[in-house]
This record gives structure tokens, sequence and C-alpha cells, in this order.
């Protein structure tokens, strides 16, 4: 662990900052030392934002939710006081969010209680108990990152229960979770697929993601609304407005692929249905079951 | 059968999006406090990735939970132009519409009383409201009448529920009542008045809708992260215990610093409920849920 001179020492200007958050964090409270708490914020730094200048790094800092990735890495290491802490803030709040995640009491007391064995660490490594809040970074509350962890532990659960269950009671209990259904998409025309499918990569990232919650996923725009932090009506302009420039691209794409007008017309025009359909095909991507593993995960930190 | 299935392992390797973003960068994307890089990096795997779109909205607060927020990006450079030209021409026709009523006006408050101008100011500082900033958030400034001649009938005060949805609230507010009236023409009370915070913590304000905003200066050191608006009044708070009140639509900001047995409000403000003018909630990131009855000039923690 590197050792650090405390910042009335040193006097620069990233320790006095380093100081600051330190206070704020309450990290005292939870016996983590000042050395401990710079190397913790700066191992986050150089990961999240590896190419970034001094300022940009403190920047980095100084938005981190530092009292919940304090709070959090202090419960990994089994503080007792931050274990206390972390009950009395948090229990009820993940039990309210699994509810609220299953919409079924018994089935979200099951999930809570599976993360919160996940959090508390029931695996051990070099004679250390593994706790999953040592993955918490602090770019989100820690609330949000709760609620986030047990919607990706239900999508496994879920997959892995889909797995076992036999086909027939399957079709008799009916689809329980919202998943991308694999309809029947006719076969279209080539220059039509590859039409949409370069509509679509000239879409802004946000733009496709819009798209996709709304066809492919069918959200509804008050859904989709909240997911960007936008007022529905704002939705509703983007989905028509982006249907008509995709609408018009391919029109576009197929008229340069050779198509005469009148066919490109045709192909568009004959059943709107199929342009939808096309649209939801492009989007659509087949999901690896058991989608959130550990070991994924840390190829997603690795990633960053 | 070994051969099918390594094929049909390869196969769904290439057909991946690409390894799964942290639950963090998931979360924090749903709070709004991604930068602008971060978001489109998250957006371009969320957009291609069916379960994490799973995730993210399962992740999703209760909506009841979820701040009334309206993000928008940075406006397009011909549009701030656009914005730009039609406040000119706007603040034009109402300078030269009100002049004379203006002189006029200048005139009774030089001779009558000079001191009045700052009541509000000085009321809020000496109870817990530590300091004022002012902030244009138009080009022009305009001296505030005082009340004895304000004679215009306060307006529907514009009110944002839980869900986001506007509404226009059949009486007049408190302030409204009192003659807090808004410094543009009385006929441009806020009809169409939307608040907003860009990607980047700053406050945004919009009189049409929604269709234009500009930034509005709070004077907060910290980005801004969530907001709040009832009628005239809106609050918005950030890091580090930032809480900052308007009580003339964004006219003029204060910084205010709850207090109560002792304990200042010092943790990330993750959440602002107000009801109505003068009854609010304030919570925090570590749970600490701070109340207020008057306007937010005293505080209580639960």
């Amino acid at each position: 662990m590197p050792v650090r001179k405390s910042a009335a020492e040193t006097g620069t200007k990233s320790d006095v900052a380093f100081a600051e958050l330190y206070a704020k964090s309450r990290a005292a409270e939870f016996d983590m030392a000042f050395g401990e708490f710079v190397a913790t914020v700066d191992e986050l730094a150089r990961k999240n934002v590896p190419d970034a200048s001094g300022r940009e790094k403190q920047e980095f800092c100084s938005r981190l939710h530092i009292e919940d990735l304090v709070l959090a890495r202090a419960c990994a290491h089994g503080n007792q006081r931050a274990w206390e802490l972390f009950m009395g803030q948090f229990r009820e709040k993940l039990y309210d969010a699994a509810r609220q995640i299953t919409r079924d009491d018994s089935t979200g007391r099951e999930l809570a209680d599976s993360v919160y064995a996940d959090l508390y660490g029931t695996q051990t490594r070099a004679g250390q108990r593994v706790s999953k809040l040592s993955s918490y970074g602090g770019r989100g509350s820690l609330a949000g990152w709760l609620r986030t962890v047990l919607a990706q532990e239900y999508i496994n659960h879920y997959r892995k229960q889909r797995r076992l269950v036999s086909l027939d009671r399957e079709c008799e209990e009916g689809a329980q979770f919202p998943t991308a259904a694999a309809e029947a998409v006719t076969a279209l025309d080539e220059r039509l697929e590859y039409a949409v499918d370069e509509a679509l990569r000239t879409l802004a990232a946000e733009d496709r993601f819009v798209l996709a919650s709304y066809f492919l996923d069918e959200r509804t725009l008050a859904e989709i609304a909240r997911a960007l932090s936008v007022h529905e009506s704002t939705i509703s302009r983007k989905v028509e407005k982006l249907t008509k420039i995709v609408r018009k691209q391919i029109f576009k794409s197929l008229m340069s692929l050779g198509m005469s007008r009148r066919q490109a017309e045709e192909a568009l025009s004959a059943d709107v249905r199929d342009l939808r359909l096309d649209i939801r095909a492009s989007l659509a991507q087949d999901s690896v079951a058991n989608t959130f593993t550990n070991k994924e995960a840390k190829a997603g930190e690795g990633g960053r | 059968m070994d051969a099918v299935k390594k094929l049909v392992a390869e196969r769904l390797k290439l057909r991946a999006a690409g390894p799964h973003p942290d639950p963090e960068l998931l979360a924090a994307f749903a709070e709004n406090s991604l930068s602008r890089n971060d978001r489109n990096h998250l957006l371009e795997h969320v957009s291609a990735c069916t379960d994490c779109r799973e995730v993210l909205y399962l992740a999703l607060p209760d909506e009841a939970a979820q701040q009334v927020l309206f993000v928008r990006k940075q406006p397009r450079f011909a549009l701030r132009w656009a914005t730009l030209t039609a406040s000119l021409i706007i603040v034009a026709g109402v300078v030269i519409t009100n002049r004379t009523a203006f002189t006029d006006h200048h005139r009774s408050i030089a001779t009558a009383n000079p001191a009045t101008s700052n009541d509000m100011t000085a009321q809020k500082t000496s109870s817990g409201v530590s300091s004022t900033t002012q902030a244009p958030p138009t080009t022009h400034m305009k001296v505030r009448p005082q009340e004895k001649h304000m004679t215009a009938r306060p307006q529907a005060a514009l009110q944002f529920d839980q869900s986001g949805e506007v509404h226009f609230a059949a009486q007049p507010t408190e302030d409204a009542a009192r003659g807090a009236v808004s410094d543009e023409r009385p006929s441009a009370a806020p009809q169409n008045l939307a608040w907003s915070l860009s990607p980047d913590g700053e406050v945004e304000r919009s009189s049409d809708s929604g269709k234009t905003w500009r930034p509005v200066v709070v004077g907060s050191q910290v980005p801004l992260r969530v907001i709040s608006s009832v009628g005239e009044n809106v609050w918005v708070g950030g890091p580090g215990g930032a809480l900052y009140h308007s009580a003339d639509s964004g006219r003029t900001w204060s910084k205010v610093q709850p207090a109560f047995a002792n304990k200042k409000l010092k943790s990330d403000v993750s959440r602002i409920q107000f009801s109505d003018a003068r009854n609010g909630l304030v919570t925090t990131a570590n749970g600490e849920v701070w109340s207020t009855s008057d306007d937010g000039q005293t505080w209580r923690l639960k």
C-alpha cells in the first residue's frame, strides 16, 4: 500500500482535495487510514479515466459517491460498524427493490437474500471473504448499484430456472419474462435488409437505444422517458421523427442499390408492419444464457 | 456432436455485443451522473445488448421515487444563435413597450424608499440562508418593481408532478398572491416553463415547453444532480450538501445550508420533493431526510 504524506505536509492541491474527500467520506469512522483511502480512490481514477489529466482525475474523484464508496469498502473489509450502518440504510431498500423487480413478495425476498449473501461474501479467497461490495466503485449511488445487481441476478436466476423448466410446463405457464421474443420474420429482399442496417448504423447510439427499446423490447414511451430522464413527449416526438428518418434513409439506399423509385416505394409501402419487423430484426440480438457471470463482470471491469 | 457444439459456441461469441458494463455504470446512467463520453459509450452497448437494456429497465427506481428531470443535450450551434436572435427581438420589444413605465418607476423608487429592494434577501440571510447569487437568466436586467406598484394579476402557477407531467395550478401560489410577479411581462408568466439539468450538472430553463433551453447561472461550484420545482420556487441539489433555492423562477438563487441540532447537511443530495412552496423534503445519498415547512427557513432532520 503506498504511503503518502498528509495534505498538510505536502501542501499540494491534489492532496488538499484528497484530504477534503477523506473528511467528507467519514472513512476515519470505519478505521480506514488516509493512505488506504487515497490508494483506493487513485486506483479507481486510474481504472476509469486512465488517460485523463490531473485536473480531470480530480474532477472524476469529486464526482464519486464517496460516502457510499467508503461504506461499501469498509463492509467488504468486514468492519462491524460499517455493516451496522449498511443494514440500517440499505437492507430495507434492498428488499423493496427486489419486490419491485420480481413483482412478487416471496420471490423478491428470495432474490434479496441471495444478493445479500453475495454482498456479505460466502466464498473465500486466500482465507478472506470475498464480498461483492468490493466491486462497487462509487460512480453511481450505492442504492442504484444494489438495484442493478438485483436486476442482473434476477435475469440470471430466471434464465437458470427457464432452462430447467420443461417445455410443456413453460407453455402452460406462459411467458413470465418479456425478453426479446423471436418473432417469425418474413424473409425480406437482401437489399432491403442491407438498407435497414445502413440506416440504423447512421443513427446516434441514443436513437438506436430508443428504437430498440420501443420496437424490439416493446417498452412504453413512459419507460423509455424514465430511462433517459426526459419527458415522455420528448420520446414520443423522437420515435416519430426517427421512424421518418429511417424510412427516408432506407428509400435512398434502395435507390442507390439499383431499385427504381416505384420498386423502392413498393418495398417500403407494401406493408409498414414489414418495415417495423425488419427494424426489429436488425436491432435484435440473441442473448447468451446466464449473461452476467462474475467472469464476464470482471472482463467488463478489465475492459474499462 | 462436439464439432456442432463448438460451431454454435463460436457463433454465439460472435453475436455478443462486447463485455457488459459494470452495474455501477448502469446505475450511474439511470441517475444521469455519467460524463457525456461514458454515457455515449454505454448507450452504444445497451442499444445492441438486450440483456443490459433489460437490466437497465428493471433497475430503474420506483416511478414515485424518481426525480422530475428534463435532461437536455447541449443545443446545437445554429439553435443557440436562433435562440439568441429570438431573445433579442423579444427583449427589444419588451424594452420599447415598457420604456415609459420603467422610467416613471425608477423615479418613484429614487424618491420613495431606496432600501427596500433587498428586503427579501436580507430576510433569508438572517435565517439560515448563507448567501445570495444574482443570476440573470436572460440577456437583460430589469429593476424589480415594488409590490405596491404591481397591478398585474398573479398568473396560474406551473407545477410538476412526480411522473414529470406538467400541470397548471388553478389557484395562484401563495408567493404569487403576495405579488411576487415575474420580472418579465405579466402575460409571460410561466405558462410553458420547464426546468432541466444538463449532463454537466448545469441548470437549464425553457420558456417554450422544452423547444429551446438556456443555461441559468446558479453559482454552484459542483455539478448539480437533482431539481424540483413548484410554481416559481425551484430547488436544485448536488454533491457535498449543495442545495440552492430560487423563489423567482431562477432569477436569483440562494445557497441553503440546512442545519438541525448541531448537524448540517453535508451529504450528497439525491432527491428533492416539494409538495408546495413551503413544505418539502431533501433526501441524501446516505439516507438522511431533511424536511422544511417554511420555504427552507428552518429544517428538521428525520
